[in-house]
């Protein structure tokens, strides 16, 4: 029920986006696989910073273990905002890509 | 055909697509709770020389009592010490934890001189050593665990090298029942958390 519901609306709510992107602000709606793709791309990279951020978090936290004289528990890790932090950290990536296209990629990513 | 690993941009696609594959069975099926049902331990509720109750890296509220997850394995042993199945409580994990947690439980009817407290303990290892030092003077060996149900696998296994004889008694952790989304998308964090701990372990050489 809850399931269908988030569904429901996430899919009304990208419909009423869709209107108005092809309606009302003209965009092209053959440029949505393309855009489908980017948003994969940018999923990856978030997904790249995440597992950064947890890994060099695991090293500092177990470095701090062995050499420092208090215990630092691996548990300081385990908070949302490394998520979202992420996130904006692979939407900045992105953006960055954006404005400076990769060489070989004739501007388009 | 291009391998994916030709391009960093085709990697990322396949790496973003797996994570929204990932997402979206996790949160809107049932995959997740089916394979935490699959990796629980089930309670084993038999009389023996102890409860242990596990910390559960909390200490205690500003009410003075321990946060929810510590409070469900508190009230766990409790109950399993109010039906007679040890003699002795004990509760490990921080000072505050641990004082918070006694005295619950003293107020709850369990006799000040039942309850032991494990303070200093910072990991399920450490636990185990530690309770190992108290409770070895007492021949104390099978012991009734209680902590979450994510975290009950590797600490069974930490306990058994200990020299215990644990029999896991599931408190807190994530309910496999819950299909919410969000509920799903915290059991799949759990489940993957605990894996990466017993890697750890296994690496370290604990398990």
């Amino acid at each position: 029920m809850r399931e269908g519901f988030l569904l429901v609306l996430i899919g009304l709510t990208s419909a009423g986006a869709w209107a108005v992107g092809a309606r009302r602000l003209g965009l092209d709606t053959r440029a949505l696989g393309a855009a489908a793709g980017r948003l994969l791309e940018s999923l990856g990279v978030i997904v790249i910073f995440l597992a950064a951020n947890l890994l060099v978090a695991g090293f500092l936290i177990l470095t701090a273990r062995s050499v420092g004289p208090r215990f630092v528990s691996l548990y300081l890790v385990d908070d949302v905002v490394v998520l979202a932090l992420s996130v904006l950290q692979g939407l900045a990536f992105q953006a960055w890509r954006g404005a400076s296209p990769l060489p070989g990629t004739d501007g388009r990513t | 055909m291009i391998p994916a690993t030709a391009s960093p941009l085709r990697s990322c696609r396949l790496l973003g697509a797996a994570a929204l594959v990932l997402l979206m069975v996790s949160a809107f099926t049932p995959a997740v709770n089916f394979l935490d049902a699959w990796i629980a331990v089930p309670s084993v509720i038999a009389p023996a020389a102890a409860i242990v109750v596990l910390g559960a890296g909390g200490g205690t509220l500003d009410d003075g009592l321990p946060d929810a997850l510590s409070l469900r394995r508190a009230l766990r042993g409790i109950l399993l010490y109010r039906a007679g199945l040890a003699p002795v409580l004990v509760f490990s994990g921080s000072a505050a934890e641990i004082e918070g947690r006694a005295e619950m439980a003293q107020r709850l009817g369990v006799p000040a001189a039942a309850v032991l407290r494990a303070p200093g303990s910072h990991t399920t290892r450490d636990e185990a050593v530690l309770l190992r030092e108290l409770l070895g003077g007492t021949g104390a060996r099978r012991i009734l665990l209680v902590t979450g149900e994510q975290h009950m696998i590797r600490a069974r296994r930490v306990f058994e090298r200990a020299g215990f004889e644990p029999l896991p008694v599931v408190a807190g952790g994530s309910a496999h029942g819950d299909t919410s989304p969000r509920a799903r998308l915290e059991l799949i964090r759990d489940i993957c958390q605990e894996v990466v701990a017993r890697l750890y372990y296994r690496a370290a050489g604990y398990l």
